[in-house]
């Protein structure tokens, strides 16, 4: 008999005829559907993100100022994306004006096999776009597919991630349930709270543990 | 859990000694469990709604564990729609070779593992090693385990016995060109640096499950570091370890269960990562593993699940609560038990899976307070549980039904004395007598009530015993 049988048997054998369940009455109504916006950008500032605030329209405008003053010069993400086309536009724009080229776009459209040395050793940043947002966690909802490779929220040091307003949900529920999660599974979904973070010292907070070390989130109105 | 598993019951008294001798470990585990239970407190701050949280919890386990054999059936459907390969393992030793297979078919030596109890509880590691293959916990805290060749102290925080100093010797030791430090950003750097060379590196990835999603054939793991995710996301291969009494029916059930998981452990509302994994690498997709593997491991669970009170042991969410708040785990640690799960849920697991007669004696250290059951999330009754094991590792007949090892731990020598005890205090007359000679006989020799006297004064009677000077008293 198989392993996966001779399990199957004994649990079928022993399983209980009914559960009785007791009751759950949660007192005065813990509201889900209170949480806000700012709850959100409340929730991702303590968790040591940095969230900015800005529009559809300049958005790449202050990546790109962003990456300038932090001396980032590699971004990384699939090129052919809405917003990786955005980004390259606004880069373009500006090396125009500047005649200089300091901002450099990484196309990721091959398979990690070939841009996994360029992504562990020479990107500064990876950009990502959210599904949405949850406000009472502060919570970012990243779904991996061929446009949002798994690795490019998870390897470079800095990860930014641009969220659309609207699809800002109170919670976890609620996000599940307006988005249907369980009908549209992705092969990888993230949620993602802030930067990496370890309190395996002396359970002393430190940031940067495997994941980024910082988190930047441009929120759109 | 290694071939120590015959020692625990014999250790466990030197083990004890050891521990509440070493007051650098026992202050190491008092501030620990303090800052552990302050910040899961400050998460309920109402008593109602955590009640009510709880009572929710209860409900979803139990509706999820009346469904196992379905679930896991449903599970597996859905995870091999998806392209995740499902395999089976009734013991350490069938689940050990079934991974050492895949990683041999892949002709691979470098494997990375995430933070997994069911891999330490089959002893994985050493399996792997034996037979040539680098194992390297990527976890900071499982990491610093395995560099000083330890073994996790805590489910959630496995170097929590550890001060910063004492990591930093061992990193200063045990990382080649590493200066010493005690800087926890600088020594969390170095855990990085080392770390990412062998995720790059890795050609296999190895993690556990905190819950297997049957509806949609989705493993979810959570996180604070993103070790997990470079282990499920980078190496080519995933094994994802799974205990069969993770599986719960549907996605909705999630959000209470790690409400309830990440505050009951970390004080954390929610943690850094949650990662939902469904498939492996998808056809238009550029990264992920191109093979995800689900062992369904089994070593003790079913059996446990044959009994109807302690089939509550199978919901344990493994979120340390318990342990946190137990006056006995914070005076003697987490290895002093010797088992792979430690503190109150340890007492429960730990001798259903490896029997009563290799490790029933750590029942015995449990004051009966009852903290346990008061801080677990989803109302395991463990006081009742431990009480249970208790009895039957004390019982009277060695049948073979009932938990592993079933009276194994019955002294004759102390059977003996509650026959004695119950003897005298069934027969008045012979009590009367009992007593008049023990009043009469004069203070014992320390030695008859050692190891209480080593610390106290025997105690000496006076003279008359109290039923005797009541009785003069009543006659004057």
């Amino acid at each position: 008999m198989s392993a996966r049988d001779a399990i199957l048997n004994r649990l079928k054998h022993f399983q209980p005829q009914e559960t009785k369940c007791a009751q759950v009455i949660y007192p005065n109504s813990t509201d889900e559907n209170s949480f806000t916006r700012q709850d959100f950008i409340k929730s991702l500032t303590d968790a040591h993100a940095e969230v900015i605030e800005c529009s559809t329209l300049n958005w790449p405008e202050k990546l790109l100022d962003l990456c300038c003053q932090q001396n980032w010069h590699y971004i990384a993400c699939v090129a052919s994306t809405h917003h990786a086309q955005l980004f390259l536009a606004e880069i373009a724009k500006e090396d125009k004006k500047s005649k200089k080229n300091s901002v450099s776009l990484i196309d990721l459209s091959e398979q990690v096999e070939n841009f996994k040395d360029t992504l562990f050793n020479h990107v500064d940043v990876g950009l990502s776009v959210a599904a949405g947002g949850i406000c009472e966690t502060g919570t970012l909802i990243v779904r991996m597919t061929c446009e949002e490779p798994r690795t490019v929220s998870l390897v470079p040091e800095v990860n930014v991630v641009v969220v659309p307003s609207q699809n800002l949900y109170s919670s976890l529920e609620e996000a599940m349930k307006e988005q249907q999660w369980e009908k549209n599974m992705p092969s990888n979904l993230v949620l993602i709270s802030g930067p990496s973070k370890t309190a395996d010292i002396q359970q002393t907070l430190a940031y940067g543990a495997h994941g980024p070390k910082q988190l930047i989130v441009m929120l759109l109105d | 859990m290694s071939d120590s598993t015959a020692s625990v019951n014999g250790q466990f008294s030197r083990r004890i000694e050891a521990a509440l001798q070493d007051s650098g470990l026992r202050g190491n585990f008092r501030g620990a469990m303090e800052f552990l239970r302050d910040k899961r407190q400050a998460m309920f701050p109402d008593l109602d709604v955590w009640e009510a949280l709880r009572l929710e919890g209860e409900n979803i386990r139990a509706t999820a564990l009346a469904q196992l054999p379905d679930l896991l059936e449903k599970l597996e459907a859905r995870c091999q729609l998806n392209g995740i390969q499902v395999h089976w393992a009734e013991n350490a030793q069938q689940a050990n070779k079934i991974i050492h297979k895949i990683i041999s078919l892949r002709k691979a030596t470098r494997v990375v593992k995430g933070k997994s109890m069911a891999s330490e509880e089959i002893g994985l590691n050493h399996y792997l090693e034996a037979r040539g293959i680098e194992c390297l916990e990527s976890d900071m805290g499982e990491y610093i385990v395995q560099l000083g060749k330890e073994t996790p102290s805590h489910i959630i925080m496995p170097a929590i016995h550890k001060t910063k100093q004492q990591i930093a010797q061992l990193f200063h030791q045990k990382i080649p060109g590493q200066p010493y430090t005690e800087n926890v950003d600088k020594l969390i750097g170095i855990g990085r640096h080392v770390l990412r060379q062998k995720f790059f590196e890795a050609e296999v990835g190895i993690s556990g499950v905190n819950f297997a999603v049957a509806e949609t054939g989705t493993l979810c793991l959570v996180e604070n570091e993103g070790n997990g995710r470079m282990s499920t996301s980078v190496p080519p291969v995933h094994i994802a370890i799974c205990g069969i009494e993770k599986a719960i029916p549907k996605l909705e059930d999630l959000p209470t269960l790690l409400r309830l998981l990440t505050r009951s452990a970390t004080g954390q509302s929610i943690t850094t990562y949650l990662n939902l994994i469904s498939s492996p690498r998808l056809k238009d997709e550029r990264d992920g593993p191109e093979e995800v593997h689900l062992v369904l491991l089994d070593n003790g669970r079913s059996r446990i699940y044959a009994d109807p009170q302690l089939q509550k042991t199978l919901s344990c969410i493994r979120c340390g609560a318990c342990m946190n708040h137990c006056p006995v785990y914070e005076r003697i640690g987490g290895h002093a038990y010797g088992t792979t799960y430690p503190g109150p849920i340890g007492q429960v697991v730990s001798p259903q899976i490896w029997g009563l007669e290799t490790t029933g004696a750590i029942t015995q250290a449990c004051s009966l307070n009852g903290a346990c059951g008061e801080a677990c999330p989803v109302r395991i009754p463990l006081p009742e549980l431990i009480r249970r094991l208790r009895s039957e590792a004390n019982a009277p007949d060695k049948k073979s039904g009932g938990v592993r090892g079933h009276g194994q731990l019955r002294s004759r020598k102390e059977a003996f004395i509650w026959f004695i005890w119950s003897w005298l205090n069934r027969s008045p007359g012979l009590y009367g007598l009992a007593l008049k000679i023990f009043t009469r006989l004069g203070p014992l020799p320390a030695f008859v009530f050692d190891p209480w006297t080593r610390y106290r004064k025997a105690p000496a009677p006076q003279g008359k015993s109290f039923r005797e000077q009541m009785r003069q008293r009543k006659e004057k």
